[in-house]
């Protein structure tokens, strides 16, 4: 079963007079559980498939389909409501919010969805205890480790049970050992049924995914 | 709801120490400023209740010599101050917002030569009074050029009517001037009026004087007199005294002419004379003017107070967006809108002018029992907290708005690439 169809998809940057044409004519197609690896150079249109695909950037032109919605036809709140119970970011730099307590980093997506004090803090317990970091809650992000850190932003990711993982370079910022507890990790929510579509340069990463898929050029 | 102001509680605890003087600045920019808010309505409302005092009663106009001696007051008092040509002027200056009231008095001694030839005496105060004083002393409008008597004052006159001619003896000067013959009072050759006894059940039993010395004349002794007789009055005669009070014409009316009026009064007595109304209306206004000064001062403090707190806001929020860049960005990527990261941002900045807006506004009104107005203690006005509301809502939206538009580079996509 089909998540995610995507056809004909174009984006250009435009910088002054030059028109930068990042993805021509990209299609794709996501089954509903697969865990995809996206694969290339930089600059190749990785980063911005998956900006595209988790709603937070639109395509000039082409097709995006999401469980049959066309996202591209949405609106900024429409987009906002996506972003928020669709799907679920996780990044290189782990982006967690240095001001706010690990289990507030968590319970982010929870809040924006309206749920109530009380539950998000169920909620994040239950996620933590899940990453392998139960009792942490009340800590600052800077008291954890990278691969803690990363974890952490995992479980904000899929804090309100997601349909898709966007994961951009989950590993790029930790070292081997780390890497691997995320991608074991990230394999376990992916037998779980969660689909998870990953940015990587790594190969040995990449082999975690069911299918890998190069892209050069702006095109797959 | 919940979340956006649990997320602003937040980023207001992160930035508490900084808070806290923005708190204690807008307090006392808001105290002051609702504190010379309430001095002034108070004033305002205190002058607006004299005023309307003013209108609808009469304000009698006095006046007194310079030197404050009282002997030289007494004499210099029984001596004409707004004469009838100064009159005229006034009423023809004044007659479509100002009701005039108007009495020359001269007091005449008449002594009668009895049968046995000796002489007996009675006062008589003649009163020229204009329409707008009769009336208003009597309760009835008088007929054309008609003279009233009072009682004992219409016997005096019938017995100068009785009288021989020649046989009514002037005893001192200026007594017997005004002679009662065929019906009339005759004020000079060619010049009289008729007079009939003034009509029981008039309003009045005794007219205040009102200038210089203050003493009651009894109507029973009065003959009362249209005042444009005071055209063929003798002008070397000597006059006792003038009564004179103002009204305003239009009760509605809350602009005063009375400085105004009494300037020209005292620029016609070439300054001879202190003239002053016995209201406190001109007391009040007065002090209002020397108390408005005091808070036009205190309100430009107030505003410079506010508008650092302002600018410091800006500064700030310039700082905290260029942390925060991250944040919104994240915020973004798990489902807020560019609107819900803006009310996060407004939230904080009215929910910490509010604080400091809301303890300005509770010190004022706990401190205003404290301070006193032109009249009585500051009154606390509850529409005062709409104002702070509103400067509050709208200095906040400013603030974000102008530190929104300094920070560049904010958009998500980038500012994740960046980081």
């Amino acid at each position: 079963m089909q998540i995610i169809t995507i056809k004909n998809l174009v984006k250009t940057y435009q910088s002054g007079d030059a028109k930068n044409e990042v993805l021509k004519d990209v299609c794709l197609e996501v089954n509903k559980g697969e865990f995809i690896a996206i694969m290339g150079r930089s600059g190749c249109g990785k980063s911005t498939l998956l900006n595209i695909m988790g709603g937070m950037d639109l395509a000039d032109r082409g097709s995006y389909l999401f469980e049959g919605m066309q996202v591209s036809d949405f609106n900024r709140r429409q987009l906002a409501h996506f972003r928020n119970k669709k799907v679920g970011f996780v990044f290189q730099a782990f982006h967690l919010l240095p001001e706010f307590s690990i289990i507030d980093n968590i319970s982010l997506p929870l809040g924006y969805a309206g749920a109530k004090s009380g539950q998000r803090k169920k909620r994040a317990k239950q996620l933590l205890e899940m990453v392998g970091l139960a009792g942490r809650e009340t800590g600052r992000p800077f008291q954890l480790s990278g691969g803690e850190q990363q974890r952490v932003a995992i479980a904000r990711a899929i804090s309100n049970q997601p349909e898709v993982l966007l994961a951009d370079e989950p590993t790029g910022s930790l070292d081997e050992e780390n890497g691997i507890k995320i991608m074991q990790l990230l394999k376990t929510l992916n037998g779980q049924g969660l689909t998870i579509i990953m940015v990587t340069h790594d190969k040995k990463v990449a082999e975690y995914a069911d299918r890998i898929i190069y892209m050069a050029d702006g095109k797959i | 709801m919940r979340y956006l102001l649990y997320r602003v509680w937040k980023q207001m605890w992160n930035n508490r120490r900084i808070y806290w003087l923005i708190i204690f600045e807008m307090a006392v920019g808001i105290f002051v400023l609702v504190t010379c808010l309430n001095l002034t309505f108070t004033n305002r409302e205190v002058l607006a209740r004299y005023r309307q005092e003013m209108a609808e009663g009469m304000i009698p106009i006095q006046w007194e010599v310079g030197e404050r001696d009282k002997e030289a007051e007494y004499e210099n008092a029984s001596r004409l101050v707004i004469d009838y040509d100064g009159y005229l002027q006034l009423e023809r200056e004044y007659e479509k917002e100002l009701n005039l009231y108007y009495t020359v008095v001269v007091l005449e001694t008449c002594f009668f030569e009895g049968k046995q030839g000796e002489l007996s005496t009675a006062e008589v105060w003649y009163l020229f009074m204009n329409d707008n004083m009769f009336e208003k002393c009597f309760g009835f409008a008088r007929e054309n050029d008609q003279a009233y008597a009072g009682r004992r004052a219409y016997k005096s006159l019938s017995k100068m009517e009785r009288a021989e001619e020649g046989t009514v003896k002037a005893a001192m000067r200026g007594s017997n001037e005004f002679m009662a013959r065929h019906g009339k009072i005759w004020f000079s050759k060619g010049c009289g009026v008729e007079y009939k006894e003034i009509p029981a059940g008039e309003k009045t039993e005794y007219i205040d004087r009102t200038s210089g010395i203050t003493e009651q004349i009894l109507v029973e002794d009065c003959v009362i007199c249209p005042i444009n007789f005071m055209d063929d009055f003798n002008a070397g005669e000597e006059t006792d005294d003038v009564i004179f009070m103002v009204q305003n014409k239009n009760m509605e009316d809350q602009s005063s002419l009375l400085p105004e009026l009494l300037n020209k009064i005292s620029d016609m007595q070439d300054g001879r004379y202190i003239i002053y109304v016995s209201d406190e209306y001109l007391k009040m206004e007065k002090r209002a003017q020397e108390q408005d000064n005091l808070v036009r001062m205190f309100l430009a403090v107030s505003i410079v107070t506010l508008a650092i707190v302002t600018v410091s806001m800006i500064g700030i929020l310039l700082i905290a967006l260029q942390k925060r860049k991250k944040t919104a960005a994240v915020a973004f990527a798990f489902g807020a809108t560019e609107v819900r990261n803006f009310l996060e941002l407004f939230g904080e900045v009215f929910l910490l002018f509010l604080t400091g807006g809301g303890l300005g506004v509770l010190f004022s009104a706990v401190a205003a029992s404290g301070f006193s107005g032109i009249a009585t203690e500051i009154a606390f006005y509850p529409i005062c907290v709409v104002y702070v509301l509103v400067f509050c809502l709208v200095t906040s939206a400013g603030c974000c708005l102008i530190a929104l538009a300094g920070v560049k580079n904010r958009e998500p996509i980038k500012v994740l690439k960046e980081l």
